[in-house]
């Protein structure tokens, strides 16, 4: 992690088109929109995709961040809208619902965890990636920025564009859902049910 | 507080989230250790989101895509300089052609006047904007609009602000674009960006795009928008701006006309300000149209030729 002078000092460099400045910069940055493009598409190809989108136009427009917000929120509002752009034109693509990319078998899973892929935390795992998949938008943009990537209120509502209220609904009603669905696989989750 | 079920699941994700006070927080565990039904609900609550906050361990950007994006970003960065480059030799270009296209109109009104016809002092000004309009200088081409409107009383929520967008009728032209910017502040912006390109087949296609943006700071995003008219070399067609500060009622309407290779890096970068609350694009095949003016452009060119 870099420290914030050393941090306002590459953005400096990147905004004058200074591309090893720019690369040093957003190296500090590729895991979380990694994660974020990971959750968002489901997939590791389309995350990789969204990503490379979201460093391009971070490089277009580097020198034009006036620190307005935090660096690292910047990032994540260019990711998340060059995820949410993928998944329009997925849809336009396709009438292939996720739901029904899941009811075929289809899951967003990181297949680096092979070794231990019959384990019940692992199986656990994957199904709460499957869950969060098949959220509605809206929602899994919000839980992917609260409950995996821990955002504050306010930060998330930046990122996505909108207030706290309407932040705080869907992220209540995203981790609903997420319980009725996980609840669903009692010899997964059932450790806390009554 | 009064806790009892009802009040419990109202505050459950607030509780999760460590949002509540230390009373109410108190009352929400002793409900949950007095009711089962609650506490097994906050147990599965907070299951869900410890594992939703465990599901990162261990995951890393993996090696292939880690170089993709560095490779797209060196990509870009030579694309950026040859385009840069193109440019400034189009620029001059279109001077020289713009040069030329001028004194074709004198020509043709020295010819007219010839022949008697009265013509004002306004004569030159009046036909210079027309050629220009229908892109015989071959560098910018079709009007856009764009507004900015000031809303000083910084509410996002209450989003209400009557935003206005003009766009103007677009002439075509070969290689150029144009772009029009409507932005509204304290909460508003909006834009509209065309542009014209002739591809290899003949076809020319103007692309149009709008743009409806709420900002809260206006005066910010309003240099911020100067700033990237002249990082583009895109110009302004026409800018006004109405209402006033105080009653946070201010418009920027302005027409911007953006070199068709910039359009997507302008709106890009267009788009990271304020609150984009409109986003519209099109293209439209406007060949013929282009045609006819080249044409009448072609037909002026031979009846200049004996003056000369
Ligand atoms: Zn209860």
């Amino acid at each position: 992690m870099q420290d914030a002078q050393t941090e306002r000092k590459l953005i400096e460099r990147a905004g004058r088109g200074d591309q090893s400045a720019f690369e040093e910069l957003l190296s500090a940055q590729e895991g979380r929109m990694y994660a974020v493009a990971l959750r968002m598409c489901g997939n590791r190809e389309d995350a990789q995709d969204c990503m490379q989108e979201a460093m391009i136009r971070i490089f277009r427009a580097i020198g034009t961040f006036k620190g307005q917000s935090s660096f690292a929120t910047w990032v994540y509002r260019i990711t998340m809208n060059s995820c949410l752009d993928e998944l329009r034109r997925r849809k336009a693509r396709t009438s292939t619902s996720l739901d029904a990319m899941i009811e075929n078998g289809f899951a967003p899973t990181d297949e680096n965890d092979t070794p231990e892929r019959h384990s019940l935390q692992s199986e656990q795992r994957r199904m709460l990636e499957k869950a969060i998949a098949g959220l509605p938008e809206d929602m899994r943009a919000a839980i992917v920025l609260r409950d995996i990537q821990g955002c504050s209120y306010d930060e998330i509502a930046q990122v996505l564009e909108t207030n706290v209220g309407t932040i705080k609904s869907r992220i209540s009603r995203g981790r609903e859902r997420l319980r009725a669905v996980l609840s669903q696989q009692p010899e997964l989750f059932g450790r806390h049910m009554v | 507080m009064n806790m009892n079920c009802t009040t419990f699941r109202a505050n459950l994700d607030a509780y999760i989230d460590s949002e509540l006070d230390k009373k109410t927080r108190r009352a929400m565990e002793e409900h949950a250790t007095a009711c089962p039904e609650c506490g097994a609900l906050l147990n599965e609550a907070m299951d869900v989101v410890t594992r939703c906050a465990e599901l990162n361990e261990g995951l890393t950007v993996p090696l292939e895509c880690q170089a993709a994006w560095r490779r797209a970003v060196r990509e870009e960065a030579e694309a950026k300089d040859k385009a840069r480059a193109r440019r400034r030799s189009k620029h001059r270009a279109s001077r020289n052609a713009w040069v030329r296209a001028l004194s074709a109109a004198a020509a043709v009104l020295v010819l007219v006047f010839a022949v008697g016809t009265q013509l004002g002092p306004n004569g030159l000004s009046g036909l210079t904007p027309a050629l220009k309009n229908r892109g015989v200088d071959g560098g910018y081409s079709a009007p856009g609009a764009a507004m900015y409107e000031d809303h000083a009383t910084p509410t996002y929520e209450s989003a209400d602000y009557d935003m206005m967008y003009a766009s103007n009728a677009v002439t075509p032209i070969s290689g150029a674009a144009t772009s029009g910017v409507l932005l509204q502040s304290d909460g508003a912006a909006d834009q509209t960006l065309s542009t014209a390109a002739k591809s290899d087949s003949g076809v020319v296609v103007l692309r149009s795009a709008n743009r409806a943006i709420s900002t809260k700071e206006f005066d910010a995003d309003q240099m911020y928008i100067d700033d990237l008219v002249a990082e583009y070399e895109a110009y302004f067609e026409s800018r006004r701006v109405t209402g006033n500060a105080e009653d946070a009622n201010r418009l920027l309407k302005a027409t911007i006309r953006v070199p068709s290779d910039s359009l997507d890096d302008f709106l890009t970068a267009l788009d990271l300000r304020g609150v984009v609350t409109l986003r519209e694009e099109s293209a439209e095949d406007i060949t013929a149209n282009y045609n006819d003016v080249a044409a009448r452009l072609e037909v002026l060119r031979t009846q200049l030729a004996p003056t000369r």
